[in-house]
């Protein structure tokens, strides 16, 4: 972080050499495509080095994955995960007032199905990738998510959200 | 909206939860080892009882 505030270039390449593998598998498992992909980190890079200064990430690597996430959704055409939580979308709802709704909600549950659902959604890891990482079965994987997006679905309706 | 629209406003969640996400692992077989502690200490209470019967 005193790189970026010095105004070090040095400061993209030890970013590059402790993050830039993770972010380069996030964005290419969004776009399937590992040109783009690589083209999503170096404009990762470039964002955090126009935010700081003056902005000062708490949770840099979330920071940096925020970013590259976002960059790699606006390019995205499709991504085939998201049929999973079409029966969670609203009818009608600005991106604002979903992701407070999201982020109550992800206060709402245990830590673990949290776990679970982030890596699943928010890193879109696969079903197996999910259970290795945790040690569990793939099923016990499945099923918590199938619990998981059910809540989801029980709490938007809760707050008045029309799905 | 879609399932994509919520992916896309998982983007916005708190960064303490992408930073957990990431670096955290559920603490496996606590509930095995309490109820592997509650076993033993049923069986310890119940052979003090038998020994105090016996005695």
């Amino acid at each position: 972080m005193d790189l970026y505030w010095a105004r070090d270039e040095d400061a993209i390449r030890q970013t590059d050499i402790a993050y830039g593998k993770k972010l380069y598998i996030l964005a290419n498992k969004i776009l399937q495509h590992q040109e783009d992909a690589q083209q999503c980190v170096n404009d990762t890079y470039w964002n955090a080095w126009e935010m700081i200064p003056p902005h000062t990430p708490n949770h840099f690597f979330a920071f940096l994955a925020k970013l590259c996430r976002k960059q790699a959704f606006d390019r995205a055409e499709q991504v085939p995960l998201a049929k999973e939580l079409d029966p969670c979308a609203p009818k009608d709802r600005t991106d604002t007032d979903l992701s407070r709704l999201l982020n109550l909600f992800l206060g709402s549950i245990s830590r673990e199905n949290r776990l679970i659902f982030l890596r699943r959604y928010w890193y879109l890891d696969t079903i197996p990738e999910i259970a290795q990482r945790f040690g569990c079965s793939e099923h016990r994987v499945k099923s918590c998510l199938n619990r998981t997006r059910g809540r989801l679905q029980t709490f938007l309706q809760k707050e008045g959200v029309c799905l | 909206m879609t399932g994509k629209d919520i992916l896309m406003a998982l983007g916005s969640i708190d960064r303490k939860y992408i930073q957990e996400a990431e670096f955290e692992v559920p603490e496996k077989g606590n509930r095995k080892r309490l109820l592997a502690a509650t076993i033993l200490i049923g069986i310890v209470m119940l052979a003090g009882c038998g020994l105090v019967l016996c005695s």
